[in-house]
């Protein structure tokens, strides 16, 4: 048996808030984030978006960079966050330099290349700076480069999984014995690509999104990064670090079934969730809360509900959906609402499912209100992407 | 933990290893919708399994620098108002990365593990390396690791702009990747060992595990002879696998140092006289 896997820091910026501290309490007091467009560079203004509420200057400033500095809001959100996760571990550059970053992200450098993008076609030499840095891993890179460099970076793409499948290659790295300690995460910006690309799908709403609710009718979408560190159990005993959980199993399936649409029955999501629970070596019944992936689309939420009553039959823990804070942020969700899970592990409480008024019978009943003084012992967070990429994570009050 | 991990078959295309006939590969309205890219991902994906006699592999992780750029460009143009074509909702579908790593587990039915990686020059590396350590954990039996890279002329442009090299033949050709690996945990009919993978700053440290490689690989081998993409060193990968398998060394050390921004080096193990 392998030794546990501690996470030992966790840091988040998102529409609710910049680190910790505002994310607590914005969620203790049902304050949501989504708001008409303000700072995203698009034509159409109709749309209600989860926007981190600084310009890049304003964070490049934040984070003492240079006005000009050539870099992409996913890799500001990126090191924001990071930033935190490293400070609450007491981990600094020569730490980082002996670690691997992993990240997760598919907008990756999107937001400038869409407003760059004539130059970058036409024979004229400015902005080409931008051009290096459009790819996903270039924005991973970029927030490695600004603590000094890690061992290594990578990062993975499975659409709105890609940050809970950060958290996975991390967790494995650091079984095979390949790391003592990893960062990892996700990072998304919005950009006029995906917003647009969302839309043209027709699973965006203009209203406020309503996860698991009769009257749902798609999602809004957000931006934000959050990342945790995680060690093994060894070395962060060796080294003082106290435990804020233990990541006591994970899941990734493919549901197979349509490249944007899930399946009716939730194959990926039962089968993510299921790995999570036996790798943990619990009972469904243990599980105190799920911060569901509900994004707000009928198709999403009706198959994640249908999931979640494979895994724990019709006595189903609490449930809710976090969406109606922050909007979807997509490729960063999984981590964002990681560190809102340990947040109500930590401070007991189950955050409260946003804009729910009438029950659809194909979905669960969400939490609709804040509970407070609750102990919750295991707590599994869903992400689940386009391409049926479906991961979940459990995590466990440190005892 | 020490369990060791194999590579049973590869399949590739790339400006030396010609596209298949893809007539009646795939049913007409489909092959409509799929880019060349998803064409080619299927192909060299479905020749890998069969060469190894696995149907459904355990895991399907995928490397891709850029992902459907194609179909990006086809979403992007229309917004920026640089084309009149209307916004099509399947190129967006088709344009993130994962779309071909979750075609490749429609097609098959595979609902196992499956993910994708975009890390610039170490993308296939980074899907390489998942795959390494969920077989020796145990975790996994078997996995299809790809590396696709498409090229448009827009984005080789773009590549030549910031001094990229090699992108485009001097017929004009683009240099593209299309590689599949299939991974096992059992040595019955394998090509040869993997016996090792560092990525970054970790990858000098190969060397520790195996101090005088009889063989070497690096960009200035498979570079002249493919061109340059983001996944070329799957098709370095390829040649080195094929040069151990031949009984050419007893282990062979592919290096890839990507434009100075990124390294790896994979290590593979003969497997003549075990």
């Amino acid at each position: 048996m392998p030794g546990r896997i501690f996470i030992t820091g966790s840091g988040v910026v998102s529409a609710i808030g910049t680190g910790r501290a505002e994310t607590l309490a914005s969620l203790r007091e049902g304050r949501s984030g989504i708001a008409p467009v303000r700072y995203l560079e698009t034509a159409d203004r109709g749309f209600l978006l989860g926007e981190v509420r600084q310009t890049d200057g304003q964070l490049k400033e934040r984070l003492g960079l240079k006005a000009d500095a050539v870099i992409s809001r996913t890799s500001l959100l990126g090191i924001v966050a990071l930033q935190e996760a490293l400070s609450e571990a007491g981990l600094g550059r020569d730490a980082c330099a002996a670690m691997p970053l992993i990240s997760g992200t598919t907008v990756g450098g999107m937001d400038q290349s869409e407003r760059y993008y004539r130059e970058f076609l036409s024979p004229e030499h400015q902005h080409d700076d931008y051009i290096a840095i459009h790819d996903c891993g270039a924005s991973t890179d970029a927030i490695a480069d600004y603590f000094g460099g890690f061992s290594f970076a990578t990062t993975l793409s499975t659409a709105c999984s890609s940050a809970a499948n950060a958290v996975i290659l991390g967790a494995n790295l650091i079984r095979a014995g390949r790391a003592e300690r990893v960062a990892v995460g996700g990072s998304e910006s919005l950009s006029d690509f995906h917003l647009h690309g969302f839309d043209s799908l027709m699973i965006v709403d203009r209203q406020l999104c309503r996860p698991f609710d009769r009257t749902r009718a798609g999602l809004n979408l957000g931006e934000g990064a959050a990342f945790l560190i995680l060690e093994s159990e060894e070395a962060a005993l060796q080294r003082g670090a106290s435990p804020l959980a233990v990541l006591s199993g994970y899941g990734n399936a493919c549901d197979a079934f349509h490249q944007t649409a899930s399946s009716e029955n939730g194959e990926g999501p039962f089968r993510a969730m299921r790995q999570a629970l036996t790798m943990a070596g619990i009972p469904a019944s243990a599980v105190s809360y799920v911060n569901a992936h509900g994004t707000g689309t009928p198709n999403n939420d009706a198959s994640e509900s249908e999931a979640i009553r494979r895994v724990f039959g019709q006595a189903y823990p609490p449930v809710s959906s976090t969406k109606g804070f922050t909007g979807h942020t997509t490729s960063a969700s999984g981590s964002i609402e990681a560190v809102f899970c340990l947040l109500a592990m930590r401070y007991g409480f189950l955050p409260a499912n946003l804009n729910w008024r009438e029950p659809d019978p194909a979905c669960i009943v969400p939490v609709t209100e804040l509970r407070t003084g609750v102990r919750l012992d295991h707590v599994l967070c869903n992400a689940f992407g386009f391409g049926g990429n479906d991961s979940s994570l459990l995590f466990s009050r440190f005892a | 933990m020490e369990r060791k991990v194999y590579i049973k078959a590869l399949s590739r295309i790339s400006l030396r290893h010609p596209d298949p006939d893809y007539t009646g590969m795939f049913p007409v309205m489909e092959a409509r919708r799929m880019s060349r890219l998803m064409k080619r991902a299927l192909a060299v994906s479905k020749q890998a399994l069969a060469l190894s006699d696995v149907t459904v592999p355990d895991a399907i992780v995928t490397g891709t620098g850029l992902g459907c750029i194609a179909n990006t460009e086809q979403f992007l143009r229309p917004l920026l108002g640089l084309s009149d074509a209307p916004l099509r909702p399947t190129h967006f579908m088709q344009s993130t990365h994962n779309t071909i790593s979750s075609l490749i587990a429609i097609k098959l039915g595979c609902h196992g593990y499956n993910a994708t990686y975009s890390q610039g020059g170490i993308s296939f590396e980074s899907a390489l390396l998942d795959a390494f350590l969920q077989l020796r954990l145990g975790m996994i039996g078997t996995a299809l690791v790809g590396a696709f890279e498409e090229m448009t002329p827009d984005y080789a442009a773009m590549l030549e702009k910031t001094g990229w090299s090699g992108v485009r033949t001097d017929d004009g050709r683009l240099s593209e990747t299309a590689a599949a690996l299939l991974l096992t945990a059992s040595p019955d009919g394998a090509l040869c060992e993997l016996a090792d993978i560092r990525l970054g700053a970790e990858a000098a440290s190969t060397t520790t595990s195996c101090p005088a490689p009889t063989g070497h690989l690096t960009r200035a081998d498979y570079v002249p002879l493919y061109g340059d993409n983001f996944c070329v060193s799957a098709l370095g990968a390829c040649d080195a696998v094929e040069r151990v398998a031949a009984g050419d060394c007893d282990n062979l050390l592919l290096e890839n140092d990507f434009h100075g921004k990124s390294r790896s080096s994979i290590l593979f193990r003969s497997l003549c006289g075990r």
